[in-house]
This record gives C-alpha cells, structure tokens and sequence, in this order.
C-alpha cells in the first residue's frame, strides 16, 4: 500500500475512487475482490487431471465426479463472495501511542443482515492479523495494532479484510479506508537538562512554591519513583515500600521548556520533555509545559498529561 | 499490493488433531473399495502407516524421522516391485496411488498440506469408477467427496460453531449442485480419448474361464455375480432357448477342455468409443456387460455384429476389439444367412481339431462305444444310445459330484454317474470324438432371470454352463444338451429348480438376496434394485458421445459443439434464476401479493385504534369489535363470515353469489363512513 511505486500510485488512485474513505463502509461488490487461492488452483489442477482421466477412459462416471467438483468449486466462488457481501466495518476506537509503540484501533464488525460471517481476518500490511467470526445479526469488536515509527498524526494505510470461508479455495477481500487517524506521543527518554542557571528561568509562581516541601502522605511504590521519596522508615518497619507524596513540586524546573534540551535535536528533546512530563505526572507534581511560547497551565491529572503529549505529539 | 494472493493464515500452523483423525477416517473410507484391488502385503503396509498415524493423534506417538522414512519408502517400492513389476495395469497404478497417499499421511504437519492431500483424496475417490460404476458405489463415492469438502469446511471454521450446520450446508450445496451437474453431464460435448492409456485392470473377476474341468463350473454356482443383462429388441424367446455361447473349448488333454483361441490382450489402448446400429431387425439384442477383462463377449448362436466394439470370431462368437474393463454395451443381431454359409464343410485342419483325443485313457468307455457300435451299427445310434442311456439310466445332476481319477469319463459314466454340466459335456463331446463325429465343448450361460418390469433378462454368474456341439455335414453345428437329458429342470427352470433337493446352490454365499428368492418381497427387492441398476448402467454409465450425438440430434437436429455450449449456458442461466427466485420467494410473493378485502378490514378498524391481536382468530376479532363498535355489527358480520367461508371451504364451492365481491366493497364503504 505504501508504495510509491508508479503502479501502486496507480492502484491506490483507482482504489480511492473505488472504495472511498469513510469511517463505516458496508461491504459489496464494488468494494469486495475474489481470486482463487493457491488451494483453488490446485482444485483447478485436479478437476483438468480428472478430466482427461475421464476422456481417456471414457468414463461417464468420472465425468460426472469432475462436474460435480467443479460445480461446487463455482459454488464456492459465490458463498465466499456472501461471506463478505453486506459486513459492516467500522472504525470505532483510535487510541494514541507513544513512538515505537503499536497504535491500537478498535473497529466492528456488524452483520446487518440474517447470516453470520465466519473466518474474517483484518489486518494491516505486514502487521499482525486478527480473526473475527460475526454472528448473525450480531456485532464483534476487533483491536488491531499498528506499529509506529515517529511522534506526530499517523495515517493508517487501508485496512486489509479477507476470508477464504467455506473451503478456502476462493479468497475474498477488500481494502478500507476507514479513516484511521493516530496521535503518536513522542518516545519517552530520559534527557539530561542544561542547568537551571543557563536556562532563562521559570516564573515567578513557580518560584513562589520552593521549598515548600508539603509533606501529603504515603502511596505504593510505583517503578520510576525517586529513592529518596522512599518511606525507608515504614520500609524498615512494615517491609512495604511506600513512596512519600508531596503536594507541591519538588524543584523549579517543573515547567518543561523545550529551551532545557537546547543542546539536543527537537525530536530528542520533545521526547526527554514527555519523559519529563510522565515523569512529573508519575510523581503526582504539578507541570506545566512551555513549548516556544505555547505555554501550558500548571496543572497534574489525566486530563492534562494527554494534552501536554498531544502537544508534543504534534510540534 | 494489490494482493491477489495472500498468505494462508493457516500456512505455519499445525494441523489440528481433530481434523487429521477425519483425514485419516477419509483415506481409509476411500481406499476400503480398492481392498480387493491391492495385494494383502500393501494392505498390511498401508495398516501400520494408518495405526501410527492414529497413534500419532490420540497418544502423540512421534512420527517417523527421517531414518525411519527412508525405511519405509524402501519397504514400499520392493512391495511394489514383487507385487506389480510385470504389469503396467490400471490396478497397479491405482494401488501404487493408494499406497502413496497412504504414506503421505505420514507426512502431513502444517495444515497447507491438506489441500493437495484432500484434492488426491478426491482423486482417488473418482479411481473407482474405472473399476465400477454401480449406483449405490456412485452414491458412496459422492457422499466421500461431500465428507472431503467438509473436511475443508472444518479447516476453515471457528471451533464448534459449523460443526452441526455443516453437514447440512455441504448437503444443501449437493442438492443444488446436482442440477447443474446433470445439465453439464447432458451437453458438455464428449471427445474421443486423447492417447493411449493403460488397459489391464489386471484383477481376477469372477466369470467363465478359457479352460475347463470338470468342477470348474460348479464354483460359479457359487456365485451371484452378474454376468450381463440382455434386452431384446422383439419378444424375449424362453429360458430353453437362451444358450449364451461364450467360448469355444476344442482341445481335450483328458482331464480339462480347453481353447487354441489365441487371446492376445493389448495391455495399453484406447478405449473405444461405442456405437450401437440403428437399423437391426427384431431378433436382435443389446447386452449389458459387466467387466470380465477379457475379450470374449456373449451371444446366442449365429451371431451378427450390430455395435462397433465387437466382430464375430471365426468360430463364430462376439468378440471384443478391446479389453472389457467397464461395463459395456453391446449389440448383436440375429445373422440368417450365416446358418447357411460355412455348414456345408469342415476343412481338413478343423476336422482334425475337433476329433483329437488323448491316445490313452478311457479304456471302458472306447469298449462301450466298440460295443454299441457293433450292436447299433451306425455311428448317429450310438451317440442317441448315449444321450438315451444318460436320460433313462439314474444319472444325477449335481452341485457336489465326487472328485474323479485319471479316467474321468470312465468313472464318470459307469461308477459315480453323478456329475454337472461339465461333466455331462466333457463326456458327450468325449465319445462324440471317439465316434469320429467332429465336437467341441461350449461354454457360456444357459437361461436367465426375467425381470417383468423392466422386460430384460439378468444372466447371473450361477447361470454358468456346459455343453456340446457336434458337427453334421450339411446342417454345420448342432447343439447338444447332455444336461438337459439328466436335468430338464436346469435348462427350463434354472440351477435353483435343478438342484432344489440336493442344495448347494449358493451354498457358501449365504447372504446372497438370490438364494433367498423364494420369499415374495426379497425377489420383489432384488429385481427392483437390479432395474434401478440397469437404467442405470444403460442410461447414466452408457452415455457416451454416441448417445449424446444422437440424443442431439432427435431434440435439436444438430449436434455442434456451439449448440451444445449455448444448452450447458442457457439452462444453466435457467435453473440459476430458478434457484433464485427459490431463495427470494418471499420478495416474488409480495410482488404478486394484492391486499385483500379482509386486511382492507382489518387496517380500517386498526386506523379506528381496534387492531387485530397476533394470532385473534377471525371470529374472535369480530366478537371483539362488535361489542366496541356495535352499530357497524352489520358490516363486520358480513365480510367475517364471507372471508371465513371462502377461506376454510372447499376452494371448489361455487355456491357464493357471483356479485359477491360487489358486495364486498359496498360493505367496507359502509364500515369506512361508519368509523369516521
């Protein structure tokens, strides 16, 4: 799909036209291919063999054998086709991933119609493939990964949907564009910042906040957190770790600006900079995140953390 | 990337132990009808391959490594070479095919190997019909192909979700497969064999032999095989006249009569491609053969040939231009003026031929004829001294004569005086040779089952007979029944008439349906499912490009490969839409579909807020309304009772009035101003 080859830049033009980019797209036969198998061919090697079996030998009974196969060979071009013909595919869920992280799109499947559909693959080209069986009437959920590479909107080829149901001679298929639109957060790596003396400095509000080590109380140790946040006392006691919590940020430089990694590529330092923030998050600390001037609130939750990798995702 | 292939999903994975144990249960319900057809060696071979492979499945028995592969390929090529190494046949072909296939199972790991494997599977399936092509064996073979693609269906399934509707969707796709199959099967254009194919089915088939001595004969009694079926183009004559002469046996070693025809079988040929003549007199007869793989076919005598896959040998006998590997047809017609030609002299070779005798040997016998001779003085006295001496004297005919020494026909006709045919024959065409009358042991079918329904007659292994012909100048071949002398029975009623006090008949075959033709309903089963058969041989089996042709040209009057294309499309196009307006009746109904007067009815007095409950009788509806709206009473009243009337009344009652309809809609006029 991704090639840009002078055919494939031909074939995915012809393919847009075809089937258009939608975010739900009921299949039918515009939309729906059907080839044969390499176990269709051999079944085509095998009615020829058995037929100049029949003709040599004159043996009506052979030739009925041989018209009965194919027969239900032509049968089976069809009830593949219907295996696929009215499925409904739509892109639910898109979530976001961190770089080199696989993406995770939940889609479903809906059979609208009274028939079930069985042995449904989807996939992406060169990634793993999911199977899903729709019942009749029914609708199925599938999760499919995508790998990424680098931060930033992430476009997802077209979604590859095929089943070679009842007998796998026949493979029907189709590509989707279902509208698969990814954010990808920066790759999180831990960067070391240039002093704080070099840097221009944080506000005054922040300034205001230091040293004012709040002590708020005793959580789970979590996989990240400071040693020196570690309650050794209640850990020499009760053999917990337990990290201490404090209400107000630790030191000043929890603005992250994008000047603290000047030394670093922009790629390097918007991922130190989610390491940063993650980091922040993880500590329960108020950040905020001041990218060239689009500054963010000083703020902590859920909420804020996906808009501050949201901004670095898309810088 | 435009992916017209893409990779099995199923390519890496291993098969699943539930569907290898079907694919095992497969190849052994296909081979089971090549049993007879594979040497006992293979088939202990093909059981050790097929019981490790199931030990494989159920208790994970590892299988064979390389070494241990190797191995068996050895064990199965010497297998091959000792069984088949002098014949190139189609029986050595289709057990090497089997064998393999065998051998294959113990090969199969990923689950892409299935496919070819089932493919030859289905091969092997249609391998039997060069062998037979019997209904019931056609149904088995077609129910195997249904199991193989179900096998596929499995492959393909979600565990245990098509498991039961499965079978049931491959049965549906039989069912609507069959008519196109039967369109192909009529018009799809039959050519003739491309290249020479190998002949020789090389099996032993039950049937006459080119040899015969005395018990010979007596074992085909045993047997209830089919030999062929006749059908008569004018009356059928009786069973006595039904001497169905098969082989000639003019050398005589004073044991056993045998052939000098030279049988010289092509073991690689092309198969014929049989055509029947049209215009045949009424004496003529088309016989439905069954596989002898021999060359000889069956006539009465004077033989004409009236199909292009036979001639008549010199001895006068219907010869086939090829092997009979398969069921065939033939045709013969009654030749008048051959009994005239060639009966007015033997040559010297041919004299010599039917009189040689075994110099020795026999010394009562040669002293009665001297005796009779003397006494009789002519030889014709002697040889009606014989018959009568056979016919008054307490000869017995027999299925279980005793065993006879070196002077047969001494013993024969002075100690034991019990015998069967053969031992009649050989003794008759004995003394015939020592009077100096030129005679020759034939050997054939005598009689036959008439089957009413279908008028033909079924000749059956057991029908197997013995006699004598005896040259008289001027009147050429005479035939002479010894056993007719001894045993009227046999020649007027059949074996089973002729040895119904001593049985044997049958003795060893005790679920022979013919041994049991006595009770009404086994004889009444036995020739119905022999008829569905001959029809079936005739009919489906027999049809060739020759019926084809023909059946073209008295439907079309034309026989082109165009015309037979456009046939396969059109009707195939036909029974499509057939099928589909079968799936869509539904959407066809509500095309058609007018409302009725009734459901005008019913939708007034839903509009009204009064609709009908799911499943409200009509006259329950109607209560129900009347006590909602009473002052249409009236009008409910009437179009009730006329749609109760016409509904569950005969559909042929005529006694509504004509204007009935009229009425109808003056009501319903009424019921609409009243709602308002």
């Amino acid at each position: 799909m991704s090639t840009k080859s002078g055919a494939g830049a031909v074939f995915n033009r012809w393919l847009q036209k075809r089937i258009p980019k939608t975010e739900s797209v009921e299949l039918n036969q515009r939309s729906i291919f059907v080839f044969p198998t390499k176990a269709g061919f051999y079944a085509g090697v095998l009615l020829v063999v058995m037929l100049l079996t029949a003709i040599n030998y004159q043996n009506s009974m052979v030739y009925m054998l041989v018209f009965l196969i194919a027969v239900m060979c032509v049968l089976t071009i069809h009830l593949s086709f219907y295996n696929l013909q009215g499925l409904t595919v739509t892109r639910l869920l898109v979530e976001s991933a961190f770089a080199g992280d696989n993406l995770l799109v939940t889609f479903s499947l809906s059979s609208k119609k009274d028939k079930p559909y069985y042995g449904v693959w989807l996939s992406w080209p060169n990634e793993s493939e999911v199977l899903a069986n729709v019942l009749a009437c029914e609708v199925t959920t599938v999760q499919l990964t995508l790998a990424t590479q680098q931060r930033g909107t992430l476009i997802a080829p077209r979604v590859l949907i095929e089943s070679v149901y009842p007998f796998g001679l026949i493979r029907v298929w189709s590509w989707l564009d279902l509208d698969v639109k990814g954010i990808v957060y920066p790759k999180s790596i831990k960067g070391e910042p240039i002093p704080a003396s070099i840097s221009e400095g944080g506000d005054g509000e922040v300034n205001m906040h230091a040293g004012s080590d709040l002590f708020n109380g005793l959580r789970n140790f979590n996989r990240g957190d400071s040693l020196k946040h570690v309650a050794w006392k209640q850990f020499a006691r009760q053999g917990e770790l337990l990290t201490k919590e404090f209400e107000s940020p630790r030191t000043q430089s929890n603005v992250f600006s994008l000047e603290d990694y000047g030394h670093a590529s922009i790629e390097a330092a918007l991922s130190h900079l989610c390491f940063d923030v993650l980091n922040a998050e993880a500590r329960g600390e108020f950040y905020a995140l001041n990218l060239k001037g689009d500054c963010t609130e000083m703020k902590k939750g859920a909420e804020h953390l996906q808009m501050c990798l949201q901004k670095l995702a898309l810088y | 990337m435009f992916g017209l292939f893409s990779k099995s999903k199923l390519e890496s994975s291993l098969v699943p132990h539930r569907l290898m144990k079907l694919i095992v249960f497969a190849y052994i319900a296909l081979l089971a009808p090549h049993f007879e057809r594979i040497p006992l060696a293979a088939i202990i071979y093909i059981a050790l391959i097929v019981s490790w492979r199931l030990l494989n499945i159920y208790i994970n028995f590892p299988l064979p490594g390389v070494f241990a592969k190797v191995l068996l390929v050895v064990a199965m090529v010497s297998l091959l070479i000792v069984n088949f190494a002098v014949s190139l046949s189609v029986n050595s072909a289709v057990a090497f095919f089997a064998i393999v296939l065998g051998l294959k199972l113990l090969e199969i790991k990923k689950a892409d190997a299935l496919y070819p494997y089932i493919f030859l599977l289905m091969y092997l399936a249609a391998t039997q019909f060069l062998f037979e092509q019997h209904l019931f064996v056609v149904l088995y073979q077609v129910f195997c192909i249904g199991a193989l693609f179900y096998i596929l269906l499995l492959m393909h399934s979600p565990n245990g979700v098509v498991a039961s509707d499965g079978v049931f969707s491959i049965g549906k796709m039989l069912m609507v497969a069959a008519p196109f199959v039967v369109i192909i099967f009529l018009f799809f254009p039959r050519m003739a064999p491309l290249w020479s194919v190998p002949l020789d089915s090389g099996s032993a088939r039950t049937g006459i032999s080119d040899e015969m001595s005395p018990g010979d004969i007596a074992n085909l009694a045993q047997s209830d095989e089919r030999a062929f079926r006749v059908k008569f183009k004018g009356d059928t004559p009786p069973p006595r006249e039904l001497y169905w002469k098969g082989l000639v046996l003019d050398i005589f070693d004073g044991q056993r009569w045998s052939s000098s025809e030279n049988n010289f079988i092509t073991k690689i040929g092309r198969v014929p491609d049989i055509r029947l003549q049209k215009d045949v007199s009424s004496l003529s007869y088309q016989v439905t053969i069954e596989a002898t793989n021999q060359l000889w076919g069956f006539s009465l005598a004077d033989p004409l040939p009236a199909s292009n896959n036979i001639y008549v040998s010199t001895d006068g006998l219907v010869r086939f231009r090829e092997m009979l590997l398969n069921t065939s047809v033939y045709q013969v017609d009654h030749a008048p003026l051959a009994t005239s030609l060639g009966k007015s002299s033997l040559t010297y070779a041919d004299q010599q031929r039917f009189l040689q005798i075994p110099r020795t040997n026999n010394a009562r016998t040669k002293a009665w004829v001297g005796d009779q001779l003397n006494k009789l003085g002519s030889i014709e006295a002697v040889f009606a001294s014989l018959l009568e001496k056979i016919a008054t004297e307490n000869y017995r005919y027999s299925l279980q004569p005793p065993r006879l020494g070196d002077n047969f026909v001494d013993e024969f006709l002075f100690d034991s005086k019990v015998g069967f045919c053969a031992h009649y024959a050989s003794a008759t065409a004995y003394i015939a040779r020592l009077l100096g009358i030129p005679s020759r042991v034939v050997i054939g079918y005598q009689g036959g089952e008439y089957i009413t329904q279908g008028d033909y007659v079924v000749v059956h292994q057991y029908d197997a007979h013995a006699w004598v012909e005896v040259w008289q100048h001027g009147k050429g071949w005479l035939r002479v029944d010894p056993t007719a002398y001894v045993s009227p029975d046999r020649i007027e009623r059949g074996i089973r008439e002729a040895t119904r006090e001593e049985g044997g008949f049958l003795a060893d075959n005790i679920f022979s349906a013919a041994r049991y033709n006595d009770f009404g309903f086994v004889r009444w089963a036995r020739q119905r499912m022999d008829m569905a058969n001959y029809y079936w041989q005739q009919k489906v089996v027999g049809y060739s490009g020759d019926n084809q042709s023909s059946l073209m040209m008295e439907w079309f009057n034309s026989n082109s490969i165009e015309l037979m294309a456009s046939l396969m499309a059109g009707c195939s196009l036909v029974v499509f839409l057939l099928l589909l307006l079968i799936k869509h009746r539904q959407w066809l109904l509500s095309f058609f579909h007018r409302s009725s007067y009734y459901e005008t009815f019913c939708q007034l007095f839903a509009a009204a807020g009064f609709p009908r409950a799911p499943g409200e009788g009509p006259k329950k509806y109607a209560q129900r309304l009347r006590q909602s709206v009473p002052d249409a009473a009236p009008q409910i009243d009437f179009i009730t009772n006329v749609f109760i009337t016409q509904t569950f009344k005969a559909s042929g009652d005529k006694s509504a009035p004509t204007n009935i309809n009229k009425m109808i809609q003056v009501q319903l006029l009424q019921l609409k101003k009243k709602l308002k």
